[in-house]
């Protein structure tokens, strides 16, 4: 009703008349303005297929890199039901001229990338030989040589590892996830902690058999499937998994010690020596009691220790065709007599 | 034949958001307004599902829409349409993520006649996939039967 | 007593949302909200993530307000880093926002008076939000979501061609809104159904925390932008507010709001500074609790952030948390009728996609019904002490 009168008091003002002779369409609705960010186009032949857009999409899946057999050529190609039009893998596509081209996003051309990275590539200062490879193979010139150092200019990085591809050395470029630190280092703490009690266990058993020679270097292995299976309950990604494996496994070395009830004479000699106080004497039942969650493995109960109740062992690891191989070698320290 | 041909002009929409971000929703209220004034063509817009020939679906199907959007859908009458619209319809978009709490695309709980890709599409783009896609569906579901 | 259930689809309600009406005869005593339809999990996915895609995610968070969410996020982001943007960024930012609100604020007016059946000015309404629309797609590239707003800065620059155009379309929109606003004032039928309908007191307001043209048209003078640092250094801003508490006063809140915000837009472009529109800006580890005046009212973010710019955790609370609990509380008690209830209803300007921020699930992962904490009582055996309402806690 209200809306019937509204209509008379218009009818009355005459401006209708004006209105409708003027009548035309807008011409926004057919024009788009320049800087409107439709769908990327891409121009195939500039792409350095570094994988750029991928890492800053924000909708998973919606770039992928294809591969053409006949022309040879890798470029991203656009999946449109996914895209959400944001530009901005357009942005930080960092040939020039830019590969994917949008509204005026294409002309961005900032100094400071702010890609969103899932690794981060850093030199090693040890490792490297100073050969340069990485230099040439880095094709935005993110890596340059000074100060006899190689550095690698995190703002430009685009993450690619094609100097990780490049570099003759082992571990001189170290590729770090930076998404999920905290769950690999939960992981590494499994793993240390899986493999000490595997270790633990084995030694016990080994020394029950006849011919045991403590002097000798013991050789062990230790498979990983059950670990995986865990290790995927923490990070659905295997290769996180296992690049983190890795790394803990290169550098790790632990000492291990086999406490042997049997020999001790409660002479009490190591209680006071442990800086932990993770040895203590039972008074009721007359026995030196260690307990192992406390214990800093400093080895100084082993060397004090007349009886040689407390073993030292330096465990090292290798991965290998999904097992580690475990290397014990019995301490050098000499036991006092 | 007089009911094709009257279809054809007087098409009935009933928009359904199932989660997303408002975005596809005010795009398609702003077909309303009179710069793009939906109703020359025709079209009609609403939300009862009982009186309308064909569903406009936007957002990503949250927890709770999963069986309503098919009794939804069901409340319809025949001949029907369905039009899904923007990413999240299409396929999720930006939500669909590894620990995601929704399950797009709308085309694995109702059957869709028409994508219109976008996030989110222009008015014009959508009112002009409503005009040319609607009606020849609404058509061959005819001949079908 | 008898109880009207009202949605999820319903021609009254633009989002989806279950309205329960307890009433007598046609009085509406009290009501029960049922969210649930939007869930989305914005925060679970935004975890361990770096900020440039939770930048895209928290815009996506709602459509209609898609400036104040990341320019929330990013404000906060840059408070970690201790990093002051030069002058010109500010008062771009402060030109997109307040577009931002304009648009956000007509198309609340006009949903209302589409809800009480009073097309002609709803549909004028909507036209000239399609001006504002017009001037945000030609700024930033996009109609609704910008991606505009990045640490350091802005993404693109608004160039002197621009700035003709958007007083241009401003005058027109100031005109239209002028003369719209006096159709609303001086209607006779109009001021039936808003004056005096869903009131609500200055108390209530503050205790149900009402927050920004819901808890101002009810006599709270408060606005975040108070507080703003680039509001108080360079525009002088006082927040505008009216006693009444009605349909009414909300409306017309809003109406003066697009005045005003068209007078700072005017005053940001007469005193442009030049400078750069990015700069760099790393991101340290840290934590902050930031809040920013939404064109709905208050908005939180309340996050932590690891190295290398990876949200760690993030909390989200949005405006109209709060204003339907007021809403449902305060305003519902003094509706004549049930028609006047979702007129009522759509005057706190509800945006539900960005209330639903949290959903309650049994062990088997099917949604339950949340009455109240009795739930969390079940489980835990006491009551845990927390003054948070079903809506405002986070999973
Ligand atoms: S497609 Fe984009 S604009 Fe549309 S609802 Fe989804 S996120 Fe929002």
């Amino acid at each position: 009703m209200s809306s019937a009168i509204w209509y008379l008091y218009e009818i009355a003002r005459k401006k209708w008349v004006d209105r409708f002779v003027e009548a035309k369409t807008e011409p926004e609705i057919a024009e788009i303005p320049s800087r409107f960010r439709d769908f990327p186009e891409v121009q195939k032949e500039l792409c350095i297929s570094c994988g750029a857009c991928i890492f800053s999409c924000p909708s998973p899946g919606a770039i992928k890199l294809v591969r053409d057999e006949e022309e040879e050529l890798i470029f991203p190609v656009i999946d449109v039901t996914k895209c959400i039009r944001c530009g901005f893998c357009v942005e930080v596509c960092p040939t020039e001229p830019k590969t994917l081209v949008t509204g005026e996003n294409y002309l961005i051309m900032e100094e400071y990338q702010i890609l969103p990275k899932e690794k981060v590539y850093i030199a090693d200062e040890y490792l490297c030989i100073k050969c340069k490879k990485c230099v040439e193979a880095c094709n935005i010139g993110a890596i340059s040589f000074h100060n006899n150092m190689i550095v690698i200019d995190q703002s430009k990085c685009v993450s690619c590892g094609d100097c990780i591809n490049a570099c003759p050395v082992k571990g001189a470029i170290k590729e770090i996830f930076i998404l999920n630190i905290d769950e690999q280092k939960e992981i590494i703490k499994t793993i240390t902690k899986d493999l000490e009690n595997y270790i633990n266990v084995e030694i016990e058993k080994m020394r029950k058999e006849p011919g045991f020679d403590p002097e000798k270097i013991i050789k062990m292995e230790y498979p990983l499937e059950e670990f995986m299976e865990m290790g995927r309950s923490i990070i659905p990604n295997e290769e996180i998994i296992i690049s983190t494996l890795e790394k803990v496994t290169d550098r790790l070395k632990m000492n291990i010690i086999i406490w042997d009830e049997k020999l001790c004479n409660n002479c009490r000699l190591c209680v006071n020596e442990c800086p932990m106080g993770a040895i203590s004497y039972d008074e009721e039942q007359g026995k030196v009691r260690r307990d192992p969650r406390e214990c800093l493995r400093c080895s100084i109960c082993h060397q004090t220790c007349p009886f040689g109740v407390p073993e030292l062992y330096v465990a090292r690891f290798l991965l290998k065709d999904e097992k580690i191989l475990i290397t014990l070698k019995p301490s050098r320290l000499l036991i006092r007599d | 034949m007089l009911k094709d041909f009257i279809r054809k002009r007087s098409i009935h929409i009933c928009l359904v958001c199932t989660g997303g971000c408002n975005g596809c929703d005010i795009e398609v209220a702003a077909l309303l307004s009179q710069r793009y004034d939906l109703e020359q063509y025709g079209i009609f817009l609403h939300n009862n599902p009982r009186e309308c020939d064909a569903l406009l679906v936007t957002g990503t199907v949250a927890k709770q829409w999963q069986e309503k959007l098919v009794e939804f859908y069901d409340k319809v009458p025949e001949p029907k349409a369905v039009v899904a619209i923007g990413a999240c319809a299409l396929s999720g978009g930006i939500f669909q993520q590894e620990g995601d709490k929704v399950s797009a695309p709308v085309s694995d709980i109702i059957p869709v006649d028409a994508e219109v890709p976008g996030c989110p599409p222009r008015p014009a783009e959508i009112a002009s996939a409503v005009l040319k896609y609607v009606p020849p569906a609404l058509a061959s579901y005819r001949r079908k039967s | 007593m008898s109880y009207i259930p009202i949605g999820p689809i319903h021609p009254g309600l633009k989002e989806p949302l279950r309205l329960k009406l307890k009433t007598e005869g046609e009085n509406v005593v009290d009501a029960e909200v049922d969210l649930g339809y939007f869930y989305r999990g914005a925060e679970q996915l935004a975890k361990g993530k770096p900020w440039q895609k939770v930048a895209y995610l928290t815009e996506r968070v709602c459509g209609i307000c898609s400036n104040a969410h990341p320019i929330t996020l990013i404000e906060g982001l840059e408070k970690i880093a201790e990093f002051v943007p030069s002058t010109r960024i500010q008062f771009l930012r402060v030109i997109m926002a307040e577009l931002n609100r304009i648009h956000s604020h007509l198309l609340a007016n006009s949903i209302y008076f589409l809800a009480i059946e009073h097309e002609t000015l709803g549909i004028y309404l909507l036209n000239t939000r399609e001006k504002i629309l017009d001037l945000l797609e030609m700024i930033s590239g996009n109609r609704i979501l910008y991606s505009w707003n990045i640490v350091g800065g802005v993404r693109m620059d608004i160039k002197e061609s621009h700035l003709k155009k958007i007083l241009k379309n401003l005058d027109e929109v100031e005109s239209e809104v002028f003369r719209n606003r006096k159709m609303f004032k001086t209607g006779p039928f109009l001021g039936l159904r808003s004056r005096d309908i869903g009131k609500m007191s200055k108390e209530d307001a503050i205790g149900a925390r009402a927050v920004g043209p819901v808890a101002r048209g009810s006599g709270v003078k408060f606005d975040w932008r108070m507080k703003h640092s680039t509001y108080i250094d360079y525009f002088d801003f006082e927040p505008i507010y009216r006693n009444e508490g009605d349909n009414y006063a909300r409306i017309m809140n809003r109406f003066d709001e697009i005045l005003q915000s068209i007078n700072i837009i005017r005053m940001a472009i007469d005193e442009l500074p030049n400078g750069p529109i990015r700069e760099e800006c790393e991101i340290p580890p840290g934590t902050i609790d930031y809040r920013y005046e939404a064109p709905r009212g208050e908005l939180a973010y309340i996050f932590e952030t690891a190295q290398y710019g990876i949200i760690r955790n993030i909390t989200i609370r949005t405006p109209t948390i709060m204003n339907l609990e007021a809403c449902v509380k305060h305003m519902f008690k003094d509706s004549p009728t049930i028609a006047d209830a979702i007129a009522i209803y759509q005057t706190i300007d509800p945006c539900i996609a960005c209330t639903e921020r949290v959903i309650v699930l049994n062990e088997k992962g099917e949604k339950t019904e949340f009455k109240g904490l009795q739930n969390v009582v079940k489980k835990y055996g006491t009551s845990p002490k927390t003054g948070m309402t079903s809506q405002g806690n986070n999973k």
